[in-house]
């Protein structure tokens, strides 16, 4: 039973996302802004962070960035989820610290298994 | 005598009330088509255009190019506003036109700017040489040009044009903050029919008051001041309703230079901005109808109400005056330029409606609502008129003015909904009272004064425009939808 | 009548219009929020239902009010989606009634209702609507077209090419909404593409080109050479950036032909997008043999030389990747990493310097 933050302005998504993971047996944090993301990154000590990149007040991109920089926090594992697409963009998003990046459309299902494998191999 | 005086005033009187009749019905029937447009559009339903021109690979890339004077206030919120664009490929271009004060430090700080070589090919002749051009280190697709300022913003924009490498330019100012889909929007029409679109637009609202929040705007608000939430109504009306209805008439005549987006080539070809007008923005527009027409072309030049530019209005008197004046001087120098379409056919719905309905009632309003008002003071002066007469005449057109601002209202309220607090609608219903009651009159001596400038060819005054910056946001939870 | 029965007149309207306006902008408002607060409270109860059904489409009733709010939710949700999940969230709008409502939509009298159900039957990935929609790429109003076009696009078969690229030939979509519909559709499309390129049309055979590249059809290579000397300018350009992105090293000996052919042909005749476009291609594919015409392109305008100097940088990142570095004084390590070792010495501190020119400095190119 791991925690998990899941941010995205799309509150359909995260209520998918969240619906999925909780169906699993994790517990999940939502939040629709990269500034609340990161708040709840540092208070709530999610063992895994499932981020859209395209959000109001810090894009998903920042927040990698600022997860990084802090070293309580640089050990999470971060999986970027969105519709940004291009070659360009993957790269920057990996050079920003994601350790996955998912493009949208995406399959929840996918995600789930992706979620559960990082997280496996996290705690060995 | 006296007959002569009161056959002439009678005359007189007719034709103002003529004169206010067909502005004011002119008004409401711009105001009733935007209105169809955007109810027709709503009706559609959402769309998932933005998403394909986001993710098709052929989109064309933006150049966006952007003055900046003196902005060291706002600059760096514009610029993280323009980068934070969603938009698959673009550029940022700032022309710093000579700023005295920390503009360039700001952005140099916040992008980390490096010196690059500046060799362009100059597309456009500019007056004011470039003296170095800088690029962001960091991820951005940030360029800031620095220049010699020859105090004519057009300059400027054409300088940045030389710089542009992509074959559509969107040109901004350095107090515009973009919606962040505002750039998706105003290309729809050009990747939906791309042979024949020139030009597009996007609508302008006033931000002063509302929470900007790195580069992004938050919960709209309405302005404190008085005068900035009239204006907030007139941009309704004019700049978004009535723009609105003349695009879908055909007779777009102004793409603010606050929000426009431009074929490069396009532009090019009519020489870039004017440097001579006060009024460049109308003046490249109407050079864009021009050219079309007269290469025989199939074009549109199109309004996209729903794509939307904040920035600062003027908020004190002095400005707001001087900056109306301007325009109005300006538009007198775009008439006179290009004075040969008026009233020609061979221009079209541009040469037979638009150019003529701007001179009559953008240009010469103001004339004929002060004659409106001397003629009825006379009258009473020389005892034609009565005081009932008077004050009826009055209130009938403080009322019809009232009757199509609130109209405006109506179709914000119904279809744009950007305020959503009562105390601001109660506010923006005051605002619709006090604009013809002190508002309309007081516009109109400003543009009097603008054009007596426009004959006696004086010099305007631009002056420091008093910049509050954007209202900071407070670090409060976002407000449910 | 004089003046001041007119007034009056006037007067009279007013009275009666602008209370009315008033009261109707009220009342506007206050049904918008209740509207709102009741449309929310409606969702969240739907939203749980809509949820469950991604595992067991068939257990949940979509009848009366959750019906069009589930129907909202799924038709926000499903473009996003892929997969089973899609699926099961398709099949619940199907067995909801909403699906076979948008294909009877479809032939509807109103340009909107016909918009609204594309946009579903897209969003929803509806096979079976794909010889409806393909009728609609000739529909009277443009933006019912626009619209599905994409939702064929969306629903990806590959029997939609054909039509939609007729609806392109006879400019009923634009090439834009055409090239992403086929984009979607991708690779299964790869048959009626190939027969594409050598369409009549020359907007046909351009989009072709675009998405062959795109979509990385290496068998296509030997037809976009072909079109490299089209008639056509937009063409033209389609099959060099295609041949760029596909990155094949045989289509270079006839690219680096092309691109000398440009740089002597009069300036009237000159084709600087088209030169443009070789350059970054030639960089793109990153064969050494391009290295001599590439530097014959410095020495020309700003935009060729920028182009150049962007695609020599680019193929000498990518050497550097590969290879051992020679050892070579700090300072010229900098600009000489992105600078191929075959270069003479000359051209190779002219490239640096103009590299150092361009306008990206360096550190932009992330590795």
């Amino acid at each position: 039973m791991s925690r998990i933050l899941i941010a995205d302005d799309d509150r359909d998504i995260c209520e998918l996302v969240s619906f999925k993971l909780a169906a699993l047996g994790h517990h999940v944090i939502v939040e629709h802004d990269g500034e609340g993301a990161l708040a709840a990154a540092r208070t709530e000590s999610p063992d895994l962070i499932v981020l859209d990149w395209m959000m109001p007040r810090l894009t998903g991109l920042e927040v990698c960035v600022a997860l990084q920089a802090d070293p309580a926090l640089a050990r999470i594992p971060v999986i970027l989820l969105t519709a940004r697409a291009q070659d360009a963009d993957i790269q920057r998003g990996f050079n920003a610290g994601a350790n996955d990046y998912i493009v949208k459309p995406f399959s929840p299902r996918v995600l789930a298994s992706r979620v559960h494998a990082m997280l496996a191999r996290v705690s060995h | 005598m006296k007959e002569v005086a009161i056959d002439l005033l009678s005359a007189l009187d007719w034709l103002v009330l003529f004169y206010f009749l067909v502005l004011n019905t002119s008004y409401l029937m711009l105001v009733l088509a935007a209105a169809r447009q955007a109810g027709h559009s709503l009706r559609r339903g959402p769309t998932s255009n933005y998403d394909d021109i986001f993710a098709n690979p052929a989109t064309p890339a933006v150049s966006v190019v952007m003055a900046a004077y003196n902005e060291e206030a706002c600059v760096v919120e514009s610029v993280r506003a323009a980068l934070g664009l969603r938009y698959p490929e673009f550029e940022v271009i700032v022309v710093d036109d000579g700023s005295s004060d920390r503009t360039f430090e700001r952005l140099r700080a916040e992008f980390d700017l490096a010196e690059v070589a500046p060799a362009v090919d100059p597309d456009v002749g500019t007056l004011g040489a470039m003296r170095s051009m800088h690029a962001s280190t960091t991820d951005d697709p940030l360029v800031v040009v620095r220049k010699v300022n020859v105090q004519k913003r057009s300059d400027a924009i054409n300088a940045g044009l030389n710089v542009a490498q992509y074959p559509l330019v969107c040109c901004v100012d350095a107090d515009s903050i973009l919606e962040a889909d505002a750039l998706l929007r105003v290309v729809e029409p050009f990747v939906d029919d791309p042979d024949r679109v020139i030009a597009t637009g996007g609508s302008i609202r006033a931000i002063n008051g509302s929470p900007v929040y790195r580069g992004q705007i938050g919960e709209p608000q309405l302005p404190r001041g008085w005068l900035a939430r009239i204006q907030v109504l007139e941009y309704l009306r004019s700049f978004l309703l009535g723009r609105s209805g003349w695009s879908g008439f055909g007779g777009l005549l102004i793409i603010s230079g606050a929000f426009g987006l431009y074929r490069r080539d396009a532009l090019i070809d009519i020489g870039g901005f004017d440097t001579d007008s006060l009024a460049e923005d109308a003046d490249a527009t109407i050079a864009l109808h021009r050219r079309a027409i007269e290469r025989g072309d199939d074009y549109r030049i199109v309004f996209v109400p729903d794509s939307v530019c904040w920035t600062e209005v003027p908020s004190s008197r002095s400005d707001l005056a001087r900056q109306r004046r301007r325009w109005s001087h300006g538009l007198f120098q775009v008439m006179s330029k290009h004075r040969r379409v008026i009233g020609n056919p061979r221009y079209g719905r541009v040469g037979i409606v638009a150019m003529p309905y701007y001179l009559l009632f953008e240009l010469l309003g103001a004339v004929v609502e002060l004659v409106g008002v001397a003629a009825v003071v006379l009258g009473l002066a020389l005892g034609v008129v009565s005081i009932d007469f008077a004050i009826l005449f009055a209130v009938v057109a403080i009322g019809f003015g009232i009757a199509v601002s609130l109209s405006a209202l109506l179709v914000e309220e119904v279809i744009y909904h950007k305020y959503r607090s009562w105390p601001d609608l109660l506010r923006l219903v005051a605002a619709c009272l006090l604009e013809n009651l002190g508002y309309r009159q007081l516009h109109a001596w400003w543009r009097l004064q603008g054009l007596a400038d426009a004959f006696g060819n004086r010099e305007p005054e631009w002056g420091e425009i008093h910049r509050a910056g954007f209202a900071a946001e407070q670090p409060a939870p976002q407000p449910p939808r | 009548m004089t003046i001041r029965t007119a007034f009056e007149i006037a007067l009279l309207v007013l009275s009666l219009t602008l209370p009315l306006m008033f009261a109707t902008l009220g009342f506007l408002k206050l049904s918008r929020e209740w509207r709102s607060r009741r449309y929310d409270q409606l969702v969240e109860e739907t939203r749980p239902l809509v949820m469950a059904a991604l595992d067991a489409p068939t257990s949940i009733d979509l009848s009366g009010r959750h019906g069009a709010a589930a129907e909202t939710i799924a038709a926000s949700l499903l473009p996003q989606l892929r997969g089973a999940d899609r699926d099961n969230l398709a099949n619940l709008l199907e067995q909801g009634g909403m699906l076979p409502q948008a294909r009877q939509g479809l032939r509807s009298r109103r340009a909107a209702r016909r918009q609204r159900s594309a946009e579903l039957l897209g969003a929803a990935g509806n096979r079976r609507a794909a010889a409806g929609l393909a009728k609609m790429l000739d529909d009277r109003d443009g933006e019912v077209r626009q619209t599905a076009a994409r939702a064929l696009g969306r629903i990806g078969d590959p029997l939609s090419v054909p039509p939609l690229l007729d609806a392109l030939d006879r400019k009923r979509v634009s090439a834009h909404t055409v090239s992403m519909a086929l984009l979607r559709i991708g690779s299964a499309g790869a048959g009626e593409l190939t027969i594409a390129l050598a369409s009549d049309s020359p907007r046909v055979r351009a989009v072709a080109a675009d998405t062959t590249g795109a979509l990385g059809l290496i068998a296509a290579v030997p037809t976009l050479e072909d079109l490299l000397t089209d008639e056509n300018h937009t063409t033209r350009i389609s099959a060099v950036r295609a041949l760029g992105r596909l990155g094949v090293p045989t289509a270079t000996p006839t690219l680096i032909r092309r691109l000398q052919h440009e740089l002597v042909v009069p300036s009237l005749t000159f084709d600087d997008d088209y030169a443009r476009a070789l350059i970054t291609s030639l960089g793109q594919i990153g064969e050494r043999s391009a290295i001599p015409v590439l530097e014959q392109s410095l020495m020309r305008s700003y935009r060729l030389s920028s182009a150049a100097a962007d695609a020599l940088s680019e193929m000498g990142a990518r050497r550097a990747q590969h290879s051992n570095h020679e050892s070579l004084d700090s300072e010229d390590r900098r600009t000489s990493d992105s600078v191929p070792s075959e270069m003479s010495g000359e051209t190779r501190d002219g490239v640096a310097s103009t590299v150092a020119q361009s306008r990206t400095p360096q550190g932009n190119n992330l590795s």
